[in-house]
């Protein structure tokens, strides 16, 4: 189960998805979409930047998954896809499991630590320490 | 979602005043091996301009961002057809911008001014695409400058 964690959360296939979001004009672009469908010319409009690196940044969203591109006619028309979204979400839950678990786990340890202590050699422990 | 009905069309201008006489600045505007030098509208990045200077002949201007992914196709293309060329006082051409602008136009004029050029490029535009295309043009034009420093 663990092994599993690890693995889903270290997947080289969701660097894509890590990396379109870990940038702010993206994640804006994401956030407008995800309100309501946006065309290119609309979700351009709050960054003072070049087309090409618009066009870019659309681009890695798209690659990432995060937004499905509509064409009709000659308007281009932007959707987030949930699906993307909700994975990244999962992976940094299992995260989260993972350090849940283990904090249990060292929880219970120390419990069976302490509970050891006082059960026996009680007097021996404070001579080993000096 | 109907934009063609709504959209309403500016004009953008930009003038430059380039060290250089108006047949050298005319070439560095229309020689794709010359423009693959300054045409990409990033302040990074590199163009591949593919299109012979003649009228009514398509063109493709490619540009990459040099950093980032690496890029197999161009991460940005617009692309038309040239309409007028007047060597060395114009250059007229048609711009489409995928997704973008359905469709414009793009006027380059040059004009000797005391041994230096004037260039004044004019694009009429839906409203919502001007900033980034001044964006794109002004990074454009600064590479270009820098050919004639």
């Amino acid at each position: 189960m663990i092994i599993n964690n690890k693995v889903n959360f270290l997947d080289p296939s969701l660097d894509p998805l890590f990396h379109a979001l870990s940038d702010v004009t993206r994640r804006r672009m994401v956030l407008d979409a995800h309100q309501k469908p946006h065309t290119a010319g609309e979700l351009a409009r709050p960054h003072s930047m070049s087309l090409p690196a618009i066009s870019k940044h659309l681009k890695v969203l798209e690659n990432a998954g995060l937004v499905h591109r509509q064409i009709e006619g000659k308007t281009h028309i932007f959707t987030t896809k949930t699906e993307a979204l909700v994975k990244a979400q999962s992976v940094l839950n299992e995260l989260t499991q993972f350090w849940h678990d283990r904090l249990n786990e060292l929880e219970d340890y120390i419990g069976q630590e302490r509970k050891e202590d006082s059960d026996s050699e009680q007097e021996k422990l404070p001579t080993e320490l000096l | 979602m109907n934009p063609s009905s709504t959209t309403s069309i500016q004009q953008l201008v930009i003038k430059r005043l380039y060290q250089t006489d108006p047949e050298k600045l005319y070439d560095a505007l229309t020689v794709p091996e010359i423009m693959n030098k300054w045409f990409y509208g990033t302040a990074n990045g590199r163009a591949n301009f593919i299109g012979e200077p003649k009228v009514g002949a398509d063109y493709t201007a490619e540009m990459y961002h040099e950093s980032g992914e690496s890029s197999v196709c161009a991460d940005y293309a617009p692309h038309g057809k040239y309409l007028e060329l007047e060597r060395p006082k114009k250059i007229v051409f048609t711009w489409i911008s995928e997704g973008f602008v359905d469709d414009s136009i793009v006027t380059i004029e040059l004009r000797a001014v005391d041994g230096q050029t004037e260039l004044t490029l004019t694009h009429e535009l839906p409203a919502e695409s001007v900033t980034p295309h001044t964006e794109g043009w002004n990074n454009c034009l600064n590479h270009l400058a820098e050919l004639f420093s």
